[in-house]
């Protein structure tokens, strides 16, 4: 695709080579600060809906710092309390799948359990 | 005028996905009782008829479908989400909904393209 001049889109329908987002490289990321921020970290009712957003946009901040241009990020946190409760998380997507991908890290201690799913977009 | 027309077609419109939303997870687990057998099967059915009901909507939108399904004991649950995206264009609807077994919490992102 030809940079655009001055007063015009420019149109990438694929990111260029090299420019995908890495699933895995996220994954390892955000993996590293759920176990580092939660290591001690115990399930309490008046800040679980506060931990679950400050993971959010933590999350989003550090993932963005990586993410290669073009690239619409989706970060979603489910924080709960750890009492052997059965719980199922499913996630589909309508999407391309050649350059649009997810990362997913979990963190469990005896008191509380937190999922974390960053999908990564490409835009035009 | 011609653009607003436009604008309001192809908009991520939070009462139209949430009434989606809603008519799948009543028709995947309404009347149910938490199982654990079944309950992979539940959160499955739920995402895929909420993607091919917004599909056929024919918006210019990729989406992303989140469910999840707890079962009620006592447990405290929380979801959050964050976004990097275009705020003009893009949206996100959550819908939740339990009976006196379970919680089901659904997701919806769209994101223009």
């Amino acid at each position: 695709s030809l940079p655009g001049d001055s007063g015009s889109n420019t149109y990438k329908t694929e990111p260029e080579k090299g420019c995908l987002f890495k699933a895995s490289k996220v994954q390892k990321l955000v993996q590293a600060m759920l176990d580092s921020y939660l290591d001690g970290a115990s399930y309490n009712a008046a800040s679980g809906s506060h931990l679950s957003q400050i993971l959010s946009d933590m999350v989003k901040s550090k993932v963005k710092e990586i993410s290669p241009p073009r690239y619409k990020l989706v970060c979603q946190v489910v924080v709960g309390q750890n009492r052997n409760q059965g719980l199922r998380v499913a996630s589909r997507c309508l999407w391309d799948s050649q350059h649009d991908d997810f990362a997913v890290a979990m963190f469990q201690n005896h008191s509380l359990f937190t999922l974390v799913i960053v999908h990564g977009v490409y835009c035009e | 005028h011609p653009f607003v027309f436009l604008s309001c077609q192809t908009a991520f419109v939070v009462d139209e996905v949430s009434t989606i939303i809603k008519e799948s997870v009543e028709g995947a687990i309404g009347g149910n009782a938490y199982q654990h057998s079944r309950v992979n099967q539940w959160t499955t059915n739920v995402v895929e008829q909420s993607l091919s009901q917004l599909s056929k909507l024919g918006k210019p939108f990729k989406y992303i479908v989140t469910c999840v399904i707890m079962q009620k004991n006592g447990a405290g649950l929380q979801t959050a989400s964050s976004c990097f995206w275009d705020n003009t264009t893009d949206g996100s609807c959550t819908v939740r909904w339990e009976n006196k077994s379970m919680y089901c919490i659904v997701s919806v992102f769209g994101l223009a393209i």
